[in-house]
Protein backbone atom coordinates (compact mmCIF):
# COMPACT_ATOMS: atom_id res chain seq x y z
CA UNK A 1 0.00 0.00 0.00
CA UNK A 2 1.69 3.47 -0.85
CA UNK A 3 0.42 6.65 0.35
CA UNK A 4 0.54 9.38 -1.99
CA UNK A 5 3.17 11.93 -1.48
CA UNK A 6 1.24 15.59 -1.18
CA UNK A 7 3.29 18.26 -0.85
CA UNK A 8 3.70 19.97 2.94
CA UNK A 9 1.81 22.86 3.44
CA UNK A 10 4.02 24.73 5.42
CA UNK A 11 3.30 27.97 7.54
CA UNK A 12 6.31 29.21 9.09
CA UNK A 13 7.56 32.56 10.50
CA UNK A 14 10.22 34.56 9.07
CA UNK A 15 12.76 33.93 11.88
CA UNK A 16 12.61 30.21 10.73
CA UNK A 17 15.53 27.82 9.54
CA UNK A 18 14.47 24.87 7.32
CA UNK A 19 16.96 23.00 5.71
CA UNK A 20 16.34 22.05 1.90
CA UNK A 21 17.20 18.25 2.40
CA UNK A 22 14.84 17.39 5.47
CA UNK A 23 11.21 15.18 4.43
CA UNK A 24 8.11 17.37 5.64
CA UNK A 25 4.87 15.83 4.66
CA UNK A 26 1.54 17.48 5.78
CA UNK A 27 0.18 20.49 7.61
CA UNK A 28 3.00 21.68 9.32
CA UNK A 29 3.37 25.11 11.59
CA UNK A 30 6.33 26.95 12.91
CA UNK A 31 6.75 29.60 15.62
CA UNK A 32 9.58 31.81 15.69
CA UNK A 33 13.07 30.57 15.55
CA UNK A 34 12.50 27.32 14.98
CA UNK A 35 15.97 25.47 13.41
CA UNK A 36 15.43 22.02 11.49
CA UNK A 37 18.55 20.60 10.33
CA UNK A 38 18.87 18.74 7.14
CA UNK A 39 18.01 14.71 7.47
CA UNK A 40 15.20 15.28 9.90
CA UNK A 41 11.62 13.83 9.02
CA UNK A 42 8.54 16.10 10.41
CA UNK A 43 5.04 14.03 9.03
CA UNK A 44 1.66 14.85 9.35
CA UNK A 45 0.04 11.96 8.19
CA UNK A 46 -3.27 12.29 10.36
CA UNK A 47 -3.60 15.94 11.32
CA UNK A 48 -1.06 19.41 11.27
CA UNK A 49 1.84 19.44 13.31
CA UNK A 50 1.77 23.07 15.44
CA UNK A 51 5.70 24.01 16.65
CA UNK A 52 5.81 26.64 19.47
CA UNK A 53 8.82 29.05 19.37
CA UNK A 54 12.21 28.02 18.97
CA UNK A 55 12.41 24.53 18.48
CA UNK A 56 15.22 22.48 17.36
CA UNK A 57 14.93 19.47 15.36
CA UNK A 58 18.04 17.94 14.66
CA UNK A 59 19.18 14.67 11.84
CA UNK A 60 17.46 11.69 11.64
CA UNK A 61 14.99 13.29 14.20
CA UNK A 62 11.20 12.06 13.21
CA UNK A 63 8.27 13.89 14.88
CA UNK A 64 5.16 12.09 13.22
CA UNK A 65 1.41 12.86 13.64
CA UNK A 66 -0.76 9.99 13.11
CA UNK A 67 -3.82 10.92 15.14
CA UNK A 68 -6.95 13.00 13.68
CA UNK A 69 -6.10 16.03 16.05
CA UNK A 70 -3.37 18.79 16.05
CA UNK A 71 -0.43 17.44 17.76
CA UNK A 72 0.71 20.75 19.63
CA UNK A 73 4.62 21.58 20.35
CA UNK A 74 5.15 24.26 22.98
CA UNK A 75 8.31 26.28 23.21
CA UNK A 76 11.85 25.77 23.37
CA UNK A 77 12.08 21.60 22.73
CA UNK A 78 15.03 20.21 21.34
CA UNK A 79 14.46 16.87 19.21
CA UNK A 80 18.37 15.55 19.28
CA UNK A 81 19.66 13.04 16.79
CA UNK A 82 17.35 9.61 15.72
CA UNK A 83 14.46 10.44 18.22
CA UNK A 84 11.25 9.32 17.90
CA UNK A 85 8.45 11.35 18.78
CA UNK A 86 4.73 10.60 18.15
CA UNK A 87 3.76 12.08 21.31
CA UNK A 88 0.02 14.31 21.04
CA UNK A 89 0.87 17.17 22.77
CA UNK A 90 4.01 18.39 23.80
CA UNK A 91 4.43 21.34 26.83
CA UNK A 92 7.60 23.49 26.84
CA UNK A 93 11.43 23.20 27.62
CA UNK A 94 12.00 19.29 27.00
CA UNK A 95 14.61 17.50 25.60
CA UNK A 96 14.44 14.28 23.60
CA UNK A 97 18.04 12.81 23.51
CA UNK A 98 19.56 10.94 20.63
CA UNK A 99 16.87 7.69 19.62
CA UNK A 100 14.50 8.32 22.63
CA UNK A 101 11.39 7.35 21.73
CA UNK A 102 8.01 8.43 22.53
CA UNK A 103 4.38 7.02 21.80
CA UNK A 104 1.45 8.29 21.00
CA UNK A 105 -0.59 7.56 24.05
CA UNK A 106 1.23 9.96 26.73
CA UNK A 107 1.08 13.49 26.06
CA UNK A 108 4.18 15.61 27.22
CA UNK A 109 4.05 18.67 29.50
CA UNK A 110 7.09 20.61 30.38
CA UNK A 111 10.75 20.60 31.10
CA UNK A 112 10.99 16.60 30.73
CA UNK A 113 14.14 14.70 29.76
CA UNK A 114 13.99 11.32 27.81
CA UNK A 115 17.78 10.45 28.33
CA UNK A 116 19.38 8.67 25.49
CA UNK A 117 17.49 5.24 23.99
CA UNK A 118 14.53 4.99 25.82
CA UNK A 119 11.05 4.83 25.44
CA UNK A 120 8.40 6.80 27.22
CA UNK A 121 5.74 4.32 27.37
CA UNK A 122 2.32 4.61 29.30
CA UNK A 123 2.77 3.63 33.19
CA UNK A 124 -0.62 1.85 32.83
CA UNK A 125 0.53 -1.64 31.23
CA UNK A 126 -3.24 -2.44 29.67
CA UNK A 127 -4.14 1.26 28.64
CA UNK A 128 -7.25 0.96 26.91
CA UNK A 129 -6.94 2.10 22.99
CA UNK A 130 -7.86 5.60 22.65
CA UNK A 131 -6.98 6.66 26.16
CA UNK A 132 -3.44 8.47 27.00
CA UNK A 133 -1.54 9.50 30.17
CA UNK A 134 0.16 12.45 31.09
CA UNK A 135 3.95 12.82 31.94
CA UNK A 136 4.27 15.15 34.83
CA UNK A 137 6.68 18.03 34.23
CA UNK A 138 10.26 17.32 35.51
CA UNK A 139 10.22 13.83 34.66
CA UNK A 140 13.60 12.38 33.31
CA UNK A 141 13.09 8.95 31.86
CA UNK A 142 16.94 7.46 32.30
CA UNK A 143 18.66 4.22 32.02
CA UNK A 144 18.10 1.23 29.99
CA UNK A 145 15.11 -0.04 31.67
CA UNK A 146 13.15 3.66 30.93
CA UNK A 147 12.98 4.51 34.68
CA UNK A 148 11.51 7.87 36.10
CA UNK A 149 12.13 10.12 38.61
CA UNK A 150 11.41 13.95 38.85
CA UNK A 151 13.95 16.76 38.49
CA UNK A 152 14.21 19.22 41.80
CA UNK A 153 14.88 21.59 38.71
CA UNK A 154 18.67 22.83 39.99
CA UNK A 155 20.99 24.60 37.22
CA UNK A 156 17.61 25.03 35.07
CA UNK A 157 17.78 28.75 34.17
CA UNK A 158 21.61 27.47 32.91
CA UNK A 159 20.42 24.51 30.66
CA UNK A 160 17.55 27.44 29.84
CA UNK A 161 20.47 29.68 29.01
CA UNK A 162 22.19 26.74 27.19
CA UNK A 163 19.32 25.95 24.98
CA UNK A 164 18.79 29.96 24.09
CA UNK A 165 22.24 30.24 22.96
CA UNK A 166 22.92 27.55 20.88
CA UNK A 167 19.61 28.22 18.64
CA UNK A 168 20.82 32.01 18.43
CA UNK A 169 24.36 30.04 17.27
CA UNK A 170 22.82 28.02 14.88
CA UNK A 171 20.89 30.36 13.03
CA UNK A 172 23.99 31.85 12.41
CA UNK A 173 26.04 29.23 11.26
CA UNK A 174 23.50 27.38 9.69
CA UNK A 175 22.70 28.75 6.24
CA UNK A 176 27.09 29.34 5.46
CA UNK A 177 27.27 25.60 4.82
CA UNK A 178 23.41 24.42 4.36
CA UNK A 179 20.80 24.71 1.98
CA UNK A 180 17.59 26.34 3.33
CA UNK A 181 14.30 25.86 2.04
CA UNK A 182 12.83 29.03 0.73
CA UNK A 183 9.60 29.67 2.71
CA UNK B 1 40.89 -11.63 10.74
CA UNK B 2 43.09 -14.15 8.74
CA UNK B 3 44.30 -14.11 5.14
CA UNK B 4 41.21 -15.97 4.02
CA UNK B 5 38.09 -13.32 5.18
CA UNK B 6 35.60 -13.05 2.42
CA UNK B 7 35.62 -9.70 0.73
CA UNK B 8 33.48 -6.99 1.50
CA UNK B 9 32.59 -5.35 -1.76
CA UNK B 10 30.28 -2.62 -2.67
CA UNK B 11 29.30 -1.32 -6.61
CA UNK B 12 31.83 0.77 -8.29
CA UNK B 13 30.18 4.04 -8.41
CA UNK B 14 28.73 4.02 -5.38
CA UNK B 15 32.15 5.06 -3.72
CA UNK B 16 34.85 7.84 -4.28
CA UNK B 17 38.06 7.20 -3.75
CA UNK B 18 40.61 9.97 -2.95
CA UNK B 19 44.24 10.04 -3.86
CA UNK B 20 45.22 9.30 0.23
CA UNK B 21 42.74 6.18 -0.24
CA UNK B 22 39.95 7.72 1.64
CA UNK B 23 36.64 5.75 0.42
CA UNK B 24 33.48 8.05 0.64
CA UNK B 25 29.97 6.52 -0.18
CA UNK B 26 27.99 9.23 -2.22
CA UNK B 27 25.57 8.43 -0.06
CA UNK B 28 26.77 9.27 2.76
CA UNK B 29 25.65 13.70 4.18
CA UNK B 30 28.69 15.45 4.69
CA UNK B 31 28.10 18.68 5.54
CA UNK B 32 31.09 21.69 5.57
CA UNK B 33 33.31 19.41 3.82
CA UNK B 34 35.99 21.93 3.95
CA UNK B 35 36.37 21.51 7.63
CA UNK B 36 36.65 18.19 7.73
CA UNK B 37 40.04 15.93 7.70
CA UNK B 38 40.50 12.26 6.82
CA UNK B 39 43.89 11.12 7.65
CA UNK B 40 43.80 8.57 4.83
CA UNK B 41 42.68 4.99 3.60
CA UNK B 42 39.38 5.60 5.72
CA UNK B 43 36.21 4.43 5.23
CA UNK B 44 32.90 6.34 5.16
CA UNK B 45 29.57 4.09 4.57
CA UNK B 46 26.81 5.14 3.26
CA UNK B 47 24.00 7.04 5.27
CA UNK B 48 26.66 8.86 7.48
CA UNK B 49 26.04 12.10 8.46
CA UNK B 50 29.05 14.37 8.94
CA UNK B 51 28.29 17.39 10.68
CA UNK B 52 31.47 20.11 9.35
CA UNK B 53 29.14 22.60 9.45
CA UNK B 54 28.87 22.79 13.05
CA UNK B 55 32.13 24.90 13.54
CA UNK B 56 33.99 27.49 16.25
CA UNK B 57 31.88 30.98 16.65
CA UNK B 58 35.32 32.52 16.08
CA UNK B 59 36.67 33.57 12.57
CA UNK B 60 39.28 31.93 10.59
CA UNK B 61 39.59 28.53 9.53
CA UNK B 62 39.06 25.80 12.05
CA UNK B 63 39.00 21.69 11.51
CA UNK B 64 35.16 20.39 12.96
CA UNK B 65 35.96 16.21 12.33
CA UNK B 66 39.75 14.94 12.40
CA UNK B 67 40.07 11.73 11.51
CA UNK B 68 43.36 9.49 11.39
CA UNK B 69 44.13 6.21 8.89
CA UNK B 70 42.64 3.20 8.89
CA UNK B 71 39.30 4.97 9.96
CA UNK B 72 35.46 3.34 9.72
CA UNK B 73 32.24 5.29 10.12
CA UNK B 74 29.26 2.94 9.59
CA UNK B 75 26.28 3.07 7.65
CA UNK B 76 23.69 5.93 8.75
CA UNK B 77 26.06 6.60 12.02
CA UNK B 78 26.10 10.35 12.99
CA UNK B 79 28.98 12.18 13.75
CA UNK B 80 28.43 15.81 15.35
CA UNK B 81 30.65 18.12 17.68
CA UNK B 82 29.83 18.86 20.60
CA UNK B 83 28.74 21.95 22.06
CA UNK B 84 28.41 24.21 25.38
CA UNK B 85 28.52 27.93 26.11
CA UNK B 86 32.58 29.09 27.16
CA UNK B 87 32.97 32.65 28.68
CA UNK B 88 29.51 32.57 27.52
CA UNK B 89 29.16 32.57 24.34
CA UNK B 90 28.14 29.15 22.83
CA UNK B 91 30.45 27.24 20.52
CA UNK B 92 31.15 23.78 19.25
CA UNK B 93 34.07 22.23 19.78
CA UNK B 94 36.23 19.92 17.20
CA UNK B 95 36.01 16.05 17.28
CA UNK B 96 39.44 14.20 17.21
CA UNK B 97 39.47 10.58 16.23
CA UNK B 98 43.09 8.92 16.42
CA UNK B 99 43.73 5.99 14.09
CA UNK B 100 42.32 2.80 13.77
CA UNK B 101 39.37 3.81 14.96
CA UNK B 102 35.72 1.62 13.85
CA UNK B 103 32.56 3.02 14.74
CA UNK B 104 29.57 0.83 14.14
CA UNK B 105 26.30 1.14 11.76
CA UNK B 106 23.71 3.67 13.54
CA UNK B 107 26.09 5.26 16.06
CA UNK B 108 25.49 8.81 17.05
CA UNK B 109 28.73 10.15 18.01
CA UNK B 110 29.20 13.64 19.78
CA UNK B 111 32.70 12.36 21.46
CA UNK B 112 35.25 15.20 21.88
CA UNK B 113 38.16 12.82 21.60
CA UNK B 114 38.39 9.40 20.79
CA UNK B 115 41.43 7.53 20.71
CA UNK B 116 43.53 5.18 18.68
CA UNK B 117 42.32 1.42 18.57
CA UNK B 118 38.76 2.31 19.44
CA UNK B 119 36.01 -0.15 18.38
CA UNK B 120 32.92 1.09 18.57
CA UNK B 121 29.46 -1.59 18.28
CA UNK B 122 26.50 -0.70 16.54
CA UNK B 123 23.77 1.57 17.99
CA UNK B 124 26.35 3.10 20.32
CA UNK B 125 25.00 6.79 21.57
CA UNK B 126 28.13 8.50 23.30
CA UNK B 127 27.08 12.25 24.57
CA UNK B 128 28.43 15.16 24.44
CA UNK B 129 32.25 16.23 25.62
CA UNK B 130 33.01 12.00 25.80
CA UNK B 131 36.38 11.13 26.00
CA UNK B 132 37.98 7.83 25.04
CA UNK B 133 41.52 6.89 25.54
CA UNK B 134 43.39 4.09 23.26
CA UNK B 135 42.46 1.00 22.69
CA UNK B 136 38.76 0.64 23.98
CA UNK B 137 35.88 -1.80 22.99
CA UNK B 138 32.17 -0.55 23.59
CA UNK B 139 30.22 -3.31 23.23
CA UNK B 140 27.28 -2.71 20.65
CA UNK B 141 24.21 -0.09 21.69
CA UNK B 142 25.97 1.01 24.93
CA UNK B 143 24.57 5.00 26.17
CA UNK B 144 27.70 7.04 27.34
CA UNK B 145 26.20 9.90 29.04
CA UNK B 146 27.82 13.57 28.60
CA UNK B 147 31.49 14.30 29.98
CA UNK B 148 32.07 9.89 30.49
CA UNK B 149 35.96 9.45 30.42
CA UNK B 150 36.65 5.65 29.52
CA UNK B 151 40.65 4.37 30.37
CA UNK B 152 42.25 2.72 28.16
CA UNK B 153 42.60 -1.16 27.33
CA UNK B 154 38.92 -1.84 28.79
CA UNK B 155 35.58 -3.09 27.34
CA UNK B 156 32.54 -0.84 28.18
CA UNK B 157 28.43 -1.91 27.86
CA UNK B 158 25.09 -0.82 28.90
CA UNK B 159 22.79 2.08 29.03
CA UNK B 160 24.47 4.16 31.07
CA UNK B 161 27.51 2.54 29.82
CA UNK B 162 29.55 0.57 32.60
CA UNK B 163 33.14 -0.69 32.61
CA UNK B 164 32.83 -4.58 32.38
CA UNK B 165 36.59 -6.06 31.58
CA UNK B 166 39.88 -4.94 30.54
CA UNK B 167 41.87 -5.75 27.57
CA UNK B 168 45.36 -7.58 27.49
CA UNK B 169 48.46 -5.86 26.71
CA UNK B 170 48.60 -7.29 23.19
CA UNK B 171 45.26 -5.84 22.11
CA UNK B 172 46.91 -2.99 20.24
CA UNK B 173 48.64 -5.75 17.03
CA UNK B 174 44.96 -7.53 16.79
CA UNK B 175 42.99 -4.17 16.33
CA UNK B 176 45.78 -2.84 14.31
CA UNK B 177 45.54 -5.67 12.29
CA UNK B 178 41.86 -6.13 12.17
CA UNK B 179 41.64 -2.63 10.54
CA UNK B 180 44.03 -3.09 8.02
CA UNK B 181 42.63 -6.32 6.93
CA UNK B 182 39.25 -4.66 6.89
CA UNK B 183 40.29 -1.86 4.60
CA UNK B 184 41.87 -3.98 2.08
CA UNK B 185 38.56 -6.18 2.32
CA UNK B 186 36.77 -3.72 1.33
CA UNK B 187 36.96 -3.37 -2.67
CA UNK B 188 34.56 -2.71 -5.57
CA UNK B 189 32.76 -5.60 -6.44
CA UNK B 190 34.68 -7.36 -9.57
CA UNK B 191 32.79 -6.16 -13.01
CA UNK B 192 30.86 -9.05 -14.53
CA UNK B 193 33.08 -8.99 -17.27
CA UNK B 194 36.57 -9.67 -15.49
CA UNK B 195 35.07 -12.85 -13.95
CA UNK B 196 36.56 -15.92 -14.83
CA UNK B 197 33.94 -18.26 -16.58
Amino acid sequence: MSRSVQPAKITAHSTVLLSQDTDLRGHLTFGAGCVVHPKACILALGGPIEFGRDCVIEELAVVVNRGKDVMRIGDANVFQVACRIEAPSIGNGNTFQPRSRATSNVHISDNCTLSAGTVCLPLVIDLEPGTTETLPSYTVIHSSLSERRIWDGTGQSAEDNLKEKHIEYLREIMPKYNRMRVI
Amino acid sequence: MGAFDPLITYEKGTYIETDTGNKVSRRAVIAGATNIILGGKSIIQSGAILRGDLRRATAGQHVVISMGRYCLIGENAVLRPPGKIYKGVFTFYPVKIADYVHIGPSCVIEAAQIGHGVEIGKGCILGKFVIIKDLVVLLPDTVLPEGTVVPSLTVWGGNPGRCIESLPETYQETVEARCKGYYQRFRPSPSPSSVPA
